[in-house]
């Protein structure tokens, strides 16, 4: 049942949350019409363009007209581009979907080996130097990790051509070693973090009674670790990386910025710029659909893994 | 068993000697940092420039304190702004509970699951670039987060012994929860507080890299860092001093946090 109550909760979620960013970018200062008509419009162009974009309904009409089409994948009309929004999207999505995942497995990748070597450690000298070098890993900013990136690797080193991105029809091998550096430069911080809590979950678990009585039964340290401590220190890693998740999409709309992918992370920059405010709606709705969804994975997930929860 | 709590030690060192490094920065710099030099353009670093000069002959090490100090200025107001408002509403919700509990918590949730810089770009494009305005969208996201962790202290703590004689005295309710509940929170938000720096240095610099935060003629750290990267061949130094203070700012109170979550 806890399952079915975290559904009930989830779309209550995407509700409140969809609600709100509508009225957010209904409320805005200066009239998005006007800004792309101009000054210099007839009342009568102004007035069509509103009945055109559904403008002159009252406010619950069309939260409900939005709502309805994003449901059915019509995300309305860009003013900037003044072509469908899912047009434009239906090119840009895959490649931030692509970047965010390849930064999300190289996180996994990471973290869950050095995470379990580091709480290894424990005790001999190389424990402090290790985890201050973790510290100040997970303090340095993406942003900033891409900019040496494409220094060393684009620049120095010529493993990739900062800005000329080749998309996947072109080349799916260019496209996935010019995406790698990006993702890394989003995973390093990220890992860090993940490899901090792990090992402080591996190391509250090991001094746990099973463990001792484990021991006491002749078990090696090793069978205890992989076969029983793990399963339980990693239950906090999971939501921990569903959190992740979602900061690693926002990261990656930085990271786009500095290696010049067309990702929606761009898109999302120019239409602010632009005050495309569908546009913005839709991207901004995209990203919160993710990131709830994650989110709820994340619950049901931790419920079929530890059994406590399930009450 | 004492167990020295070296992340509070170089948390404490490394804060205050960024803090007062900055607080030095707002009466005091080398040069003036706006101050152009075309005959010193891109210099690397010397005795007398030690941060090396900028495309227009700028100072690096100048620049890098006044965008430090107002990277430091804004997170200090958000997280002053957050703080407090999460207080009040973690204090209400968390001592009344109830249906109005059970509101802002959901809605609670859903900020806190969402990337703040990714709310914190919509925010600020709906009110405008500017100083005031990423204080505002970012304190306004900060507050989730304290709400939170003050709503489930005060959980906690309402349903202790002194509390309940304190009810039974009649003390009034508001004093219950500022005079008799908050002091014993204190010890958990701070902790929450030094995140909140973090975060909060890491926003503005991002908002700021990305053009839409700290206007120019404001010096700030992310936009010297986005500058920085069409120089980054001619002048590397550039990119690590504006890199290297944001990295100082976020390991200082990082681990300042950690220190203080270890202590009891």
């Amino acid at each position: 049942m806890p399952i079915l109550r975290k559904t009930v909760s989830l779309f209550l979620t995407l509700f409140l949350f969809s609600f709100a960013a509508f009225m957010a970018f209904q409320i805005i200062p200066g009239d998005a019409v006007l800004a792309t008509l101009g000054t210099e419009a007839t009342p009568e162009q102004i007035a069509q363009m509103r009945s055109e974009l559904g403008y002159d309904k009252p406010l619950l009409t069309r939260y409900w007209n939005w709502i309805s089409g994003f449901v059915r994948g019509d995300l309305g009309i860009s003013l900037g581009y003044r072509m469908p929004v899912s047009e434009i999207l239906k090119d840009k999505i895959p490649i931030t979907a692509a970047l965010s995942v390849l930064a999300f497995l190289l996180v996994v990748i990471i973290s869950f080996p050095l995470g379990i070597l580091y709480s290894k450690l424990l005790g001999s000298p190389l424990n402090s130097l290790v985890v201050s070098l973790n510290q100040i890993m997970m303090s340095v900013p993406p942003f900033f990790i891409g900019i040496v990136f494409t220094f060393v690797f684009g620049i120095s080193l010529r493993l990739f051509t900062p800005g000329n991105f080749i998309s996947h029809t072109q080349n799916p091998v260019q496209f996935w070693t010019y995406l790698f550096f990006p993702a890394l430069a989003i995973a390093l911080p990220r890992a860090a973090q993940t490899i901090k809590l792990l090992r402080s979950s591996i190391l509250t678990e090991m001094n746990k009674d099973y463990v001792r009585s484990g021991t006491s039964r002749g078990n090696t340290k090793n069978r205890l670790l992989y076969v029983h401590v793990l399963r339980n220190a990693l239950i906090p890693v999971i939501t921990f990386l569903a959190m992740t998740f979602s900061g690693i999409v926002a990261g990656s709309i930085i990271i786009e910025q500095i290696f010049v992918i067309p990702g929606i992370g761009r898109l999302l920059l120019l239409s602010i710029s632009n005050r495309d405010y569908p546009m913005v709606l839709s991207i901004v709705m995209i990203i919160a659909l993710v990131v709830i969804l994650m989110n709820y994975l994340a619950d049901v997930l931790c419920q079929l893994v530890d059994p406590r929860t399930r009450k | 068993m004492t167990k020295r709590n070296y992340n509070l030690i170089f948390g404490i060192i490394l804060s205050a000697f960024v803090v007062i490094l900055l607080t030095v920065g707002v009466f005091w710099t080398p040069y003036n940092p706006d101050a152009m030099n075309a005959a010193q353009r891109l210099q690397g670093p010397s005795p007398e420039h030690i941060l090396g000069t900028d495309n227009f002959g700028r100072d690096i090490f100048s620049r890098v304190l006044k965008g430090g100090v107002s990277t430091l200025w804004i997170s200090v107001s958000t997280v002053l702004f957050g703080l407090v408002c999460g207080i009040i509403v973690g204090a209400f919700t968390g001592y009344y509970g109830g249906i109005l509990d059970e509101i802002v918590m959901r809605l609670n949730d859903v900020l806190n699951s969402f990337p703040s810089i990714l709310l914190s770009l919509v925010f600020v494009s709906l009110l405008g670039p500017g100083k005031k305005n990423v204080v505002i969208a970012l304190g306004l996201l900060f507050i989730p987060s304290f709400a939170r962790i003050t709503r489930s202290e005060f959980v906690r703590i309402k349903n202790l012994d002194y509390v309940k004689c304190a009810r039974l005295e009649g003390v009034p309710d508001l004093r219950i929860m500022f005079v008799h509940i908050l002091p014993n929170a204190v010890n958990t938000l701070l902790s929450t507080t030094a995140i909140g720096f973090n975060n909060a240095v890491l926003a503005e610099a991002s908002l700021s890299f990305l053009g839409i935060g700290v206007q120019p003629p404001d010096p700030s750290l992310g936009r010297m860092l986005a500058e920085s990267q069409t120089y980054l061949f001619s002048a590397p130094w550039y990119t690590l001093s504006a890199g290297g203070m944001i990295i100082l700012l976020i390991l200082g109170f990082g681990l300042l946090s950690d220190g203080l979550g270890d202590i009891e």
